[in-house]
């Protein structure tokens, strides 16, 4: 459960870094958004990371954990970058639905820990 | 003449070392890759000992004494290794050194039945030996593989650096992927910015570990003046020099014989310095002499490294504890974290998956970069001579692309299919190998590239997809009765075989055309 949640908030913060850019911003809304929302999305998108790096450590400890988080970082966005090009909408859904899961999931790990 | 500017150099640079040694470093990353799973290849290549229940090792030591006292009475030294607890390699290997200095070598299965494992095979072996010494081995003699890997990693660390000096744009175009693009030049480039930029910390790791590791081979001048150009003895200063005090406990001539202790009676004293360590394996010098030395070695998963300490050295006469040695020199140390980056011992399963994803990722992006290559330059109009030379670089792509990913699944028919008495079988398992790539070269010779790519692609998805099938042929090796006995580790090789037998069609179909034209009238995206 652990590797999902770190699988799950990867392309959670990725997602959301990703359309905390204008360009990628103009795929799914007609006006860019505002600086705070833009902020927003930065901030979750790091903490989502940061979520992503804390699953890994407590599978693995926290020096094996960033070898694995540094390879969950690095393949888990090819899987949101190819799609993106075809179905912005989507993605940005499942971004949401990704993160939303992990963070139920990181809850469901800390009460049953 | 005009002076280039540091980019068109770092261009220039990236662009030729790229091609050219992409076409080595491609099927290195692929059987590189692969090799993760050796051990689970190796598993699955032996269907004799398919989930087999592994014995106490006290019971294996037993019966490998008498074995060896048998087979190899006067024999100066014995090695016992025993099965790894993790399954991961279950075999009981003996050793003994013959009198004209090599080493025998019987192999058995796990449950103390004292069976034989009777399948010749190299199993997930040859791609170990071919992603780091290009399968010219041995090493020592000919280094030509070794040095040529080492030659394609320095050029992969130099591509890397020089990649993010040549596309300036990888961040800006972070996640940029625009497969609609007018120029073809535009989407390979957007991926092999995405499959380049994310992975670079782990390829960049994983190439710079896996030289490291050699290091000693690559840059020979230190073993040449310290140690007389003699590796295995730099080799075991460089892993015991904390302990010199206690000497090397090999003997320059045998004892008298005398009766020593049975293995069994020394093992019950040097486990209290085992513990809580698994055992390894047992190293006898002189066995049946009265200056007879055992020596136990535990295996230490220590985080990211294994290495083989704990050590107890026992005198085999008296039974008295001559050493034990915990840890390793800083040295020692170091190296065993760079190989264990690289070899992914520690994190189990899910750990090489990430690795296994990591390699095939690396693969890709290399791929990509060599299309690139041809796809560019085609865009402005190309002279004849030119076109030739594109044609044939096309073709070289296709070969060491594709056609490596065929002669991998080849081998592993090769594996399943070659007959078990057959004489030489691990050697014709790897000819098998280098006969199917040669296929694929002149395939690729003959046929138009884009054709050549489609079949050769079908042809490998195909030969995945029916690896499980084989299984039935052998064995013990039945997908579905591996999977009831909850044989997840050797089913895997073929599930995931299916995987990417599924993964490869998908690829054969797209590269094909055949599903642009029907939708969308739009170029492929490879060239005709």
């Amino acid at each position: 459960m652990l590797l999902s949640i770190a699988l799950l908030a990867t392309f959670a913060g990725f997602t959301a870094i990703c359309f905390a850019t204008v360009k990628r911003q103009r795929d799914i809304w007609k006006s860019p958004l505002g600086r705070q929302s833009v902020l927003a999305l930065r901030l979750s998108g790091v903490l989502l990371l940061a979520l992503s790096w804390a699953a890994c450590a407590a599978i693995w400890g926290p020096g094996m954990g960033t070898v694995a988080w540094v390879c969950v970082v690095g393949f888990v966005p090819i899987a949101l970058v190819f799609p993106l090009a075809y179905a912005p909408k989507q993605c940005a859904f499942a971004g949401g639905l990704a993160g939303a899961l992990a963070g139920c999931l990181s809850l469901i790990a800390l009460v049953t820990h | 003449m005009e002076k280039k500017s540091f980019t068109q150099e770092m261009s220039w640079l990236h662009t030729w070392s790229g091609l050219i040694f992409g076409w080595l470093l491609v099927p290195i990353f692929v059987t590189g890759a692969i090799c993760v799973f050796w051990f689970e290849i190796s598993v699955w290549a032996r269907p004799e000992v398919h989930a087999m229940r592994v014995a106490d090792p006290a019971d294996l030591m037993e019966f490998s004494e008498a074995y060896l006292k048998k087979a190899a009475p006067d024999s100066r030294l014995w090695r016992i290794t025993f099965p790894a607890t993790d399954h991961r390699d279950p075999i009981l290997t003996l050793n003994w050194l013959e009198p004209d200095g090599k080493l025998a070598k019987r192999t058995f299965v796990p449950d103390g039945s004292g069976a034989p494992v009777v399948t010749s095979t190299i199993g997930g072996r040859f791609f170990v030996n071919f992603h780091y010494a290009l399968n010219i081995l041995p090493r020592e003699t000919n280094p030509v593989g070794l040095l040529l890997v080492g030659l394609a990693s320095i050029a992969f660390l130099v591509g890397v650096v020089g990649g993010v000096v040549v596309h300036k744009r990888i961040f800006k175009d972070f996640f940029t992927f625009r497969p609609k693009a007018k120029s073809r030049q535009r989407t390979w480039l957007d991926a092999h910015n995405v499959l380049s930029v994310l992975p670079l910390p782990f390829h960049f790791l994983i190439v710079f570990t896996g030289l490291l590791f050699f290091c000693y081979a690559y840059v020979p001048s230190g073993i040449a003046t310290l140690f007389q150009g003699s590796e295995s003895a730099f080799l075991t200063s460089a892993a015991t020099s904390r302990n010199s005090e206690y000497g090397d406990l090999s003997r320059t001539e045998p004892g008298t014989p005398a009766t020593g202790m049975p293995l069994r009676t020394l093992y019950d004293s040097a486990l209290p310095g085992l513990a809580p360590e698994p055992m390894g394996y047992i190293v006898v010098r002189d066995p049946g002499r009265n200056n007879a030395a055992v020596e136990f070695f535990g295996t230490h998963h220590h985080g990211i490294y294994i290495v083989n300490t704990p050590r107890v050295a026992l005198d085999g006469s008296s039974g008295e504890i001559v050493r034990v040695m915990q840890g390793r020199p800083p040295v020692g140390t170091a190296w065993d974290t760079a190989a264990g980056l690289h070899m992914v011992f520690f994190g189990g399963i899910p750990m090489r998956v990430l690795y296994l994803v990591g390699g095939m990722a690396g693969a890709i992006m290399m791929a990509t970069g060599q299309l690139l290559f041809t796809i560019k330059r085609r865009e402005k109009t190309v002279s004849p001579s030119k076109e030739r030379f594109f044609t044939v670089v096309d073709k070289i792509n296709v070969a060491t692309i594709a056609g490596v990913c065929f002669a991998c699944v080849a081998h592993l028919w090769a594996i399943r299919l070659l007959p078990y008495g057959m004489a030489d079988r691990p050697i014709w398992e790897v000819r098998m190998f280098f006969v199917a790539w040669a296929l694929a070269f002149a395939h690729a010779a003959l046929r138009p590239t884009r054709t050549a790519w489609t079949e050769q692609l079908a042809a490998t998805a195909m030969l995945c997809l029916g690896l499980p099938v084989l299984g039935f042929l052998v064995p013990h090796s039945n997908l579905f009765e591996m999977i009831a006995r909850g044989d997840w580790k050797t089913a895997g090789v073929d599930l995931s075989s299916v995987g990417f037998g599924i993964v490869l069609a998908m690829l054969a179909r797209i590269v094909s055309g055949k599903r642009a034209t029907q939708s969308l009238h739009k170029p492929s995206l490879i060239p005709a």
